[in-house]
């Protein structure tokens, strides 16, 4: 079966935005139109590439939100006070604006259905996105592996998918778990603070279980995760990570 | 933002101009310290004009992209590739 190119050049190719989502206040989905676009695996990212007037160009990647089985390309952007991309993609942007992009991008924080499970993945805040392009394809590909998925997140009102996360929760085998680190809503389940080793011995499969594990996130979070895991005995190459700065993506 | 690490995942565009495959499971040796793990893996600065690579164990430059008029090139420091296919 063909996937996507491993091989030749990767192109600019210009979408067309049909529909745009809020997420949360800082954070929104686009939705794009790609005439060429060769299909994609869940985890795989995009490089954004926007051009001002004077011909300066910015460029960002972007984790699909979409699975490979929705048949549109989804990206889910969150603003970051200091950035240049992202507040016009997140902001500005309108239905039926282009953008330019080249991708699909990545083969080491892939995951498809035939790897198997089960699946532990951590999410620290938009970190979350590339996992719904895995679960959406988990969930396509008729369930199967047994997933945990834990997210960190500043706030309730931080939390993405929130629907979507507690439709997929439902179904068997999805154990979906949150902390919070700044502010809870009382009563509040989760946990409430910053993940560190004990938390993630609660969540995590043990590694006679043998897991496959994604981490994504800032960096501190997902050293914190991913120092945790190889302590409690996980195998380090069954460990996937992405970290992508200091605060957000 | 364009000083902040991040790691190889981000650079995997860059990586891939420059070499015309996809890079970051490739398993990369750092010939400083001897430190091997795939791409992905490695702490990437993505600033103009180029992507710098480092080595998470010894902070050693491994590679630097920069995207030249006539197109990207890989500038490879301290790291030793597989050699072939991967």
């Amino acid at each position: 079966m063909a996937r996507a190119a491993v091989r030749g050049r990767l192109n600019w190719q210009v979408g067309t935005v049909v529909d745009l989502i809020d997420e949360s206040t800082h954070v929104r989905s686009v939705v794009l139109d790609l005439p060429d676009w060769p299909g994609h695996r869940a985890g795989q990212h995009v490089d954004v590439r926007l051009t001002a007037e004077d011909g300066y160009q910015a460029q960002r990647s972007y984790s699909l939100a979409s699975s490979p089985e929705d048949g549109q390309v989804v990206l889910t952007v969150e603003v970051l006070d200091d950035g240049e991309v992202s507040p016009y993609l997140a902001g500005e942007l309108q239905v039926g604006d282009q953008l330019e992009l080249r991708g699909p991008i990545g083969g080491y924080f892939v995951w498809t259905a035939d790897l198997g499970g089960p699946l532990q993945l951590f999410a620290g805040g938009s970190g979350v996105v590339p996992f719904r392009a895995m679960l959406r394809h988990r969930a396509a590909a008729n369930g199967g592996v047994p997933v945990r998925l834990l997210y960190s997140a500043r706030r309730l009102e931080d939390v993405i998918y929130r629907d979507e996360l507690g439709r997929l929760a439902a179904n068997g085998e999805t154990d979906i778990r949150f902390t919070l680190t700044r502010e809870w809503p009382d009563p509040w389940g989760g946990y409430r603070r910053r993940v560190d080793r004990e938390m993630v011995e609660q969540v995590a499969w043990s590694p006679e279980d043998r897991p496959l594990v994604y981490v994504c996130g800032p960096t501190g979070f997902v050293e914190t995760v991913a120092d945790a895991m190889v302590e409690l005995g996980h195998d380090q190459a069954a460990i996937r990570t992405e970290r992508f700065g200091p605060s957000g993506g | 933002m364009t000083t902040t690490a991040v790691d190889g995942n981000a650079a995997a565009g860059a990586l891939f101009e420059a070499y015309g495959r996809e890079m970051t499971l490739v398993v990369a040796t750092c010939t400083a310290c001897g430190q091997a793990g795939p791409l992905a893996e490695t702490v990437a600065y993505l600033q103009a004009p180029g992507v710098v690579l480092r080595c998470r164990r010894c902070d050693a430059v491994l590679i630097v992209v920069v995207a030249h008029q006539g197109g990207t090139v890989a500038h490879e420091s301290s790291v030793r590739l597989p050699g072939g296919d991967v």
